[in-house]
């Protein structure tokens, strides 16, 4: 895989990962950081958490457990959940992307 | 307490309250976070809560359980008989709940021990309707009992909670009805979700 092919890769990850959020909490993509918390705003509750999940396993292709589920707190704590599945997402920079 | 059986599903586990549990049971009521919900907002000694459990170890009318989440004890319920028969005779049964584990509180998994609760009062005891009375003030609760199938009667209650010590209050409640069809519409909603 070229460098360019696996920075590919990983902006589709995180791609991939706000689309679900955008998709299953119906709000817009840009409203999704890191931060984005359960609960903490009026379009993620328990229906769309459960929406959430199952985009998620459609999306990356897998099947998380019970416990995944209760962490999935936050856009952060999701992205480290995936990456335990072998989801690699990593902040791409201009400079990060030209120095590869 | 009178019944033995453990309730497992939903991925958790119901076991009768047992006398060795009341002070893991009082630390959780007492805890300010946890009482807030609760009609009655009094500390409550180990004095209390042993003669509690002594009035009511054997009293058919009423079921209470601790939840258990991968062996380890993370909440409370109980069943009350709401039309003065035994519980497995009656058929209005009023439900209580409460996670106390902040790990789990606000999660997906608080609805597991509810679903299984519920599960049981239709399944087992062949209850007809399930209640539940929620401070007007309690908005997560409402909406939890919404997603387990609750029907939202149109007439809210009154009632007086305190003592003389520490002052009446009249506090209002919303009433929730919850029929076995609405039940297991809303199981089927979370079976998904059902792992391990």
């Amino acid at each position: 895989m070229t460098a360019a092919n696996h920075t590919d890769l990983q902006i589709s990850n995180t791609g991939r990962l706000k689309h679900a959020f955008a998709t299953a909490l119906a709000i817009d993509v840009a409203r999704i950081s890191d931060d984005l918390a359960y609960n903490s705003i009026a379009e993620w509750d328990s229906t769309a958490h459960m929406l959430l999940i199952a985009e998620l396993e459609n999306c990356f292709n897998l099947m998380l457990d019970t416990d995944d589920i209760i962490d999935m707190s936050s856009v952060q704590m999701a992205k480290t959940i995936l990456s335990k599945h072998g989801v690699v997402f990593e902040h791409i920079t201009t400079d990060h992307a030209g120095s590869d | 307490m009178w019944h033995q059986q453990n309730i497992c599903e939903f991925s958790v586990e119901l076991r009768p309250l047992q006398r060795q549990q009341l002070e893991l049971l009082r630390q959780w009521r007492n805890d300010p976070v946890i009482a807030a919900p609760m009609l009655q907002q009094q500390l409550i000694s180990a004095e209390m809560q042993q003669q509690w459990f002594t009035r009511i170890q054997h009293d058919k009318h009423q079921a209470q359980f601790v939840i258990y989440y991968k062996d380890e004890a993370i909440g409370a319920c109980n069943l009350k008989s709401n039309d003065g028969l035994e519980l497995g005779k009656c058929e209005t049964i009023e439900s209580g709940f409460y996670l106390a584990h902040p790990r789990f509180r606000g999660t997906l998994l608080a609805f597991f021990p509810a679903l299984a609760l519920n599960q049981y009062c239709f399944g087992r005891l062949n209850c007809k309707t399930l209640l539940a009375q929620v401070k007007l003030s309690n908005n997560a609760a409402l909406r939890f009992n919404e997603k387990l199938g609750y029907q939202r009667q149109p007439d809210n209650v009154t009632v007086q909670t305190g003592s003389e010590l520490t002052g009446f209050e009249q506090v209002e409640l919303a009433v929730f009805t919850l029929n076995n069809e609405n039940h297991l519409k809303a199981a089927a909603t979370f079976a998904h979700f059902i792992r391990n």
